[in-house]
């Protein structure tokens, strides 16, 4: 009885961290598939069983306060980069890590909804980001768009309208149409043939932009679109592409966070997502609600495409690939189906990219954030906010 | 034949002597191509058992495989004379044991979780590689010596057959315990906890246990497969082992039917073959060198879609039930339910 009560499960939190009541769970099943939570409690963890007590206390304490954690460890970088570079790198390390963490952010939302909804790791995400990275390279220099940009404040304005809303809603169907032609025929079929047609619409896109924009990288104009330094703080220079760019993604986001919550269409894919045969029942069109899920995804990944090329100027075939695994360890990171937790994932994963390659040496960036990943899986499996973040219904 | 022992030996032995005459009739590069098959299907027939029978999704066999073809080369670069089975046994060993600490953290994560921190494995682990490359070779990689056959099959015997062979054994003893694993009682207890843990932790299954013991079987396939791959390059560098393998790996299984060995053989065959004969195709068509490179990797996604659409149920599942329908339609031959352009 007395080891019982030291011994922390998920159901025993220590200290203030009040328990989640069985209830609340249920109802914040946002966009959540529950075999993905772990199974701690029937007992068929390795650890949670054998090993000793005070073992079993450590290993519930880390993992009941593992947010805590990520914040003290992402706090701590960022005072190593402080006492190692001083304000001005700490100031421009952190600027670079909020925009990063916005691409991010756009990404793993995606990632995130699309998981929700039909329960499929979508390997072809990243590769929509780059795609429509391109579709917008491909608009700015054939309509002028450039020029324009060029031309004056308005015409800026107007360029970027323009270039957001194509490109958005040209990925927007690319995605309507990925979701048509190489999963919706398999939705009732065995829960790995999905993984295998995301893998070829993988393999697809990058084949094809491979084929036409070549091995290398491409340089993209939209990065001198925005010009000068909006104000200093000390001497970090903080851009006016910087702000625009956080600023357009935070939008974004709050401009979802809306729709998911507000709309009728919102509470459809909210339905959708907790039980496909229960929403159906109640009348929700599955295809057009699960196709949206897909419209907004790309679009949002589209987004962040033109956040990517607008900041770093380039872009390559295979860069899909690579923002794609990161940005779904940010997804992993804030509970995957988490919209909210989505997007605050790819901020931290934003921060330990920047502040702990800066300290560790910038090769290191990528093993960090897999080694992270490797810590939340073992520590935390449901991610930083589990489920209840994202229940605003 | 009603002994499974006896019957799975019949079949790999009869595999065996078609495959070793098959040697005889192709050229040198289709017998390589016969080896990388061979290869690819130790760690798909492994992969089957951890995804296809265990339900235990793992994107990270790359890793692992990476981990066999590591400790071949270093056990080589200090021991170049060593006799081939040795390194062959090392890296069984050493994937074994990462495969036991890989699936204790496994055997607690589900669904997306799992599939996160294989990725990360498959991810992480070539990295290591890189960063350590003063042991490791870096992006260059480690060489390793082609096999060399032994002078008693005669001076000109080529170096892809003995290859092919030894491939090809290795394919069918892997094959032959595996079949026996999965037929047996420890096969029924794996797709127990699969169906459904709960009811498996009723029935008196350990299911951790056997979690970890599907992890370690597969493991070792793939270090077995590692190994062998380093000898089929000659090399072993990191970008031989990325996340690609390890998707390869795992749409070999699932387009040759999910959970079945001989799926597994029949996934292997594709993956394996397609890009050359892609490759083939692309060079014959007359196009520009530079659509021509890159049209392989857009069209082997256009087969890997295709293919699942085709069959969701993988190849071995459609022929099962082309079987089912054909023996069905064979017994009652006036049957109106089937019309023939179904």
């Amino acid at each position: 009885m007395t080891q019982e009560s030291v011994g922390v499960g998920p159901t025993q939190p220590l200290g203030e961290a009040p328990a989640p009541s069985p209830r609340r769970e249920r109802k914040a099943a946002l966009l959540v598939a529950p075999e993905g939570l772990i199974a701690r409690h029937r007992g068929s963890g390795v650890m949670a069983r054998t090993a000793v007590p005070a073992f079993r206390t450590t290993y519930g304490f880390i993992s009941h306060n593992f947010p805590a954690i990520i914040m003290i460890g992402i706090l701590a970088s960022v005072l190593g980069v402080l006492a190692q570079g001083g304000p001005t790198l700490m100031g421009n390390q952190m600027r670079n890590a909020l925009v990063l963490g916005a691409i991010y952010a756009l990404i793993a939302i995606g990632y995130t909804m699309v998981y929700g909804i039909i329960e499929l790791i979508n390997f072809a995400h990243g590769d929509v980001f780059t795609l429509s990275g391109f579709y917008a390279f491909l608009i700015a220099d054939h309509f002028g768009i450039n020029k324009l940009a060029a031309s004056s404040g308005f015409g800026l304005l107007v360029a970027l309208v323009v270039i957001f809303a194509v490109s958005m809603l040209l990925a927007g169907i690319t995605g309507v149409l990925i979701e048509r032609v190489a999963y919706r025929r398999l939705r009732d079929a065995p829960r790995l043939a999905p993984l295998i047609t995301a893998i070829g619409v993988s393999f697809l896109i990058e084949g094809f932009m491979l084929a036409f924009f070549g091995p290398d990288n491409v340089t993209t104009h939209q990065a001198s679109w925005i010009n000068g330094n909006a104000f200093t703080l000390g001497a970090v220079a903080v851009r006016w592409t910087d702000l625009f760019v956080l600023g357009m993604a935070l939008v974004l986001m709050f401009a979802l966070g809306a729709f998911v919550t507000r709309t009728r269409l919102g509470k459809a894919m909210r339905s959708t997502a907790q039980d496909r045969q229960a929403a159906l029942i109640c009348g929700i069109n599955i295809n057009r609600t699960i196709a949206t899920t897909f419209f907004i995804g790309s679009a949002l990944a589209a987004a962040g495409a033109i956040i990517y090329s607008i900041n770093y100027g380039s872009l390559k075939w295979n860069l899909g690939f690579h923002v794609g695994i990161i940005a779904f360890t940010a997804a992993v990171l804030g509970g995957i189906g988490n919209i909210v937790g989505a997007g605050i994932g790819g901020f931290l994963i934003g921060m330990i990219y920047v502040f702990g390659g800066s300290l560790a040496g910038g090769a290191w960036s990528e093993s960090l954030i897999f080694a992270i990943l490797v810590l939340i899986l073992t520590f935390r499996p449901v991610g930083l906010f589990g489920v209840d973040v994202a229940s605003r219904s | 034949m009603r002994n499974p022992l006896l019957r799975h030996a019949t079949v790999c032995v009869a595999l065996a002597v078609v495959l070793v005459l098959l040697t005889y009739v192709f050229d040198a590069f289709t017998d390589y191509k016969i080896a990388g098959v061979a290869i690819f299907f130790i760690a798909a027939a492994g992969l089957t058992v951890l995804t296809g029978v265990n339900g235990q999704l793992s994107l990270g066999h790359g890793a692992l495989m990476a981990i066999g073809a590591y400790t071949t080369s270093l056990l080589l670069k200090e021991q170049p004379q060593l006799p081939m089975i040795l390194p062959l046994l090392a890296a069984i060993v050493s994937t074994g044991v990462a495969g036991a600490v890989i699936g204790v953290a496994a055997a607690r994560l589900r669904g997306p979780y799992l599939a996160g921190a294989t990725l990360a494995l498959a991810v992480g682990l070539p990295q290591v590689a890189v960063h350590y490359g003063s042991v490791f070779g870096g992006n260059q990689g480690l060489p390793v010596p082609v096999p060399t056959p032994p002078s008693a099959l005669g001076g000109d015997f080529p170096n892809e057959r003995w290859l092919a062979w030894i491939a090809i054994a290795a394919a069918l003893i892997t094959l032959f315990l595996l079949a026996n694993l999965v037929s047996g009682a420890t096969g029924a207890r794996l797709r127990a906890v699969a169906d459904d843990e709960a009811a498996a932790s009723l029935a008196g299954i350990n299911v951790a246990r056997i979690q970890v013991l599907a992890f370690v079987v597969s493991a070792a396939c793939a270090g077995l497969a590692g190994s062998l791959f380093a000898y089929w390059v000659g090399l072993t560098a990191p970008s031989g082992f990325g996340l690609s393998v390890s998707l390869q790996l795992l749409s070999a299984i699932v387009i040759g039917g999910l959970g079945s060995l001989s799926g597994a053989v029949l996934g292997s065959f594709l993956v394996v073959m397609a890009p050359f004969t892609i490759s083939d195709l692309a060079g014959n068509l007359n196009l520009s060198s530079d659509v021509a490179n890159n049209l392989p990797l857009a069209l082997y996604g256009v087969v890997l879609i295709v293919t699942m659409l085709a069959f969701p149920r993988g190849i071995q599942g459609a022929l099962f039930s082309l079987w089912r329908l054909a023996k069905r339609n064979l017994r009652r031959p006036q049957a109106p339910t089937v019309s023939t352009t179904a």
